[in-house]
């Protein structure tokens, strides 16, 4: 059982990666969601013994390496974004969808300003803001159909 | 979790000030490029992975060609080849004269440009930059500055190596200025990126200036990152507003920034002959010190 789910998470974090960097069309590519951040949260709401802050600082140094933004970034507000989902992992767990979307909604606002703000000191793309919004909300709506892709693949690794 | 191991709290705060120390170490200087090294490494299965497909599919489409297309191709490709070799033979005769002249004037002659091709990767790095992911690195000789083309024109320079692959930004990216000229006349100025893939514009000449829409912009060479003489865009829209300082010129670039698979990576003349003769005197200076330890 614990080997199983071990995979289910490599296996899903994995394609999350390769969604992040795989080539979509121009009109579309603003609103790419954020498909590691949502697999994370999945993992650190159902399983936070294995998945905690120092796996999502891991992610994070990786997303910034795969997108050659500077060397933190996606760490920092990863670990932020983490943390608050640790704090309260036990409330969201019975959260309905509506709850959670909105709760998802926070949490990624908040990641989104760290990594805006870090851009804004670090003197990178500021003008840039809106498509933070673009892919907040992208996020948002894909989560519905997401959960339900990773909530198939825990219950077969049970 | 709140068991074994340091606490939530103690944990955030290790990894935000590790992150924070991150940020400012790689904003400042090169110190972090070995951990890049590192992380490239990791993310390298995870770039294949999504470049997989569509190499495959290349791959695929290329061998399933039937005998008549491939001969027909072929064909095709031969005599284009005698074309461009016709107009190489007057380009050899007129790059001799060339360096004759400049030898007779007594300035440098322009020494030939080497160049290999590159593969660029199917992968989207950032949506909101013009970046590209290339499938040579440090081991191929690719260094950070290095000026990227394809057959029509610039394509972007290198702005980032790893051991087996690199990272490069496209000229029409907002970050990105590249020093042209106008080749009608010579006139100098800076083509910007604006974040459109089809257009470039130039922000820094005055109303009066002699461009008109048509105009070739080609390197200029100052600056010292891209060779000479590299065709960029052509001026596709000039705007003079006298109320205001400057006109507002727009290009479009010669080279297909969005629909390339494989680019040129380019080594200057200029820069294979300072490497050439750093190395020389590195040995010199190494035979030097010999001779000075073994007599003594």
């Amino acid at each position: 059982m614990r080997r199983r789910t071990l995979a289910a998470i490599a296996v899903s974090t994995f394609f999350s990666f390769a969604l992040t960097i795989a080539p979509l069309p121009e009109w579309l590519s603003s609103y790419r969601p954020d498909f590691v951040v949502l697999t994370i949260f999945f993992w650190l709401v159902s399983v936070p013994n294995w998945v905690g802050v120092g796996v999502a600082w891991a992610c994070g140094m990786l997303l910034d390496t795969l997108h050659g933004s500077l060397l933190g970034q996606h760490a920092l507000a990863l670990t932020v974004f983490s943390f608050i989902t640790l704090k309260f992992h036990l409330r969201i767990r019975v959260f309905t969808i509506w709850q959670e979307l909105i709760a998802l909604l926070l949490l990624l606002s908040v990641y989104h300003f760290l990594l805006f703000w870090s851009d804004g000191i670090g003197n990178q793309n500021v003008n840039y803001g809106w498509s933070h919004a673009a892919q907040l909300f992208a996020s948002v709506a894909i989560w519905p159909v997401w959960v339900t892709i990773l909530n198939t693949l825990a219950r077969r690794s049970r | 979790m709140f068991l074994r191991g340091p606490s939530l709290g103690t944990r955030l705060t290790l990894f935000a000030v590790l992150s924070v120390s991150l940020m400012v170490l790689d904003s400042r200087d090169d110190h972090l490029q070995s951990v890049r090294h590192i992380l490239s490494g990791a993310a390298q299965p995870i770039r294949e992975a999504v470049d997989f497909p569509f190499a495959a599919t290349a791959w695929f489409k290329l061998a399933s060609r039937d005998r008549e297309t491939l001969t027909l191709e072929n064909e095709q490709l031969k005599s284009e080849q005698l074309i461009s070799n016709v107009r190489l033979q007057r380009f050899a005769a007129l790059e001799a004269e060339n360096s004759r002249l400049r030898a007779l004037m007594e300035s440098t002659a322009k020494v030939a440009d080497r160049v290999l091709v590159t593969e660029i990767l199917s992968i989207d790095l950032d949506p909101l930059r013009h970046r590209v992911a290339l499938d040579k690195g440090l081991r191929h000789g690719a260094f950070t500055g290095q000026a990227l083309l394809d057959a029509h024109g610039v394509v972007g320079q290198i702005t980032r190596t790893g051991p087996l692959n690199s990272e490069a930004i496209l000229i029409s990216d907002p970050d990105h200025a590249l020093p042209v000229e106008i080749n009608r006349n010579g006139l100098r100025t800076i083509a910007v990126g604006t974040g459109k893939p089809d257009e470039l514009s130039l922000p820094f000449l005055p109303n009066n200036a002699d461009i008109q829409t048509g105009d070739l912009l080609v390197t200029s060479g100052l600056g010292g990152r891209f060779p000479k003489g590299y065709p960029v865009a052509v001026v596709s829209k000039v705007e003079r507003n006298p109320h205001e300082k400057f006109a507002i010129i727009n290009a479009t670039p010669a080279a297909a920034l969005n629909q390339n698979r494989e680019v040129l990576l380019v080594w200057s003349g200029e820069k294979i002959a300072r490497d050439e003769l750093a190395s020389a005197i590195e040995r010199e200076q190494g035979n030097y010190s010999q001779t000075a330890g073994g007599t003594p």
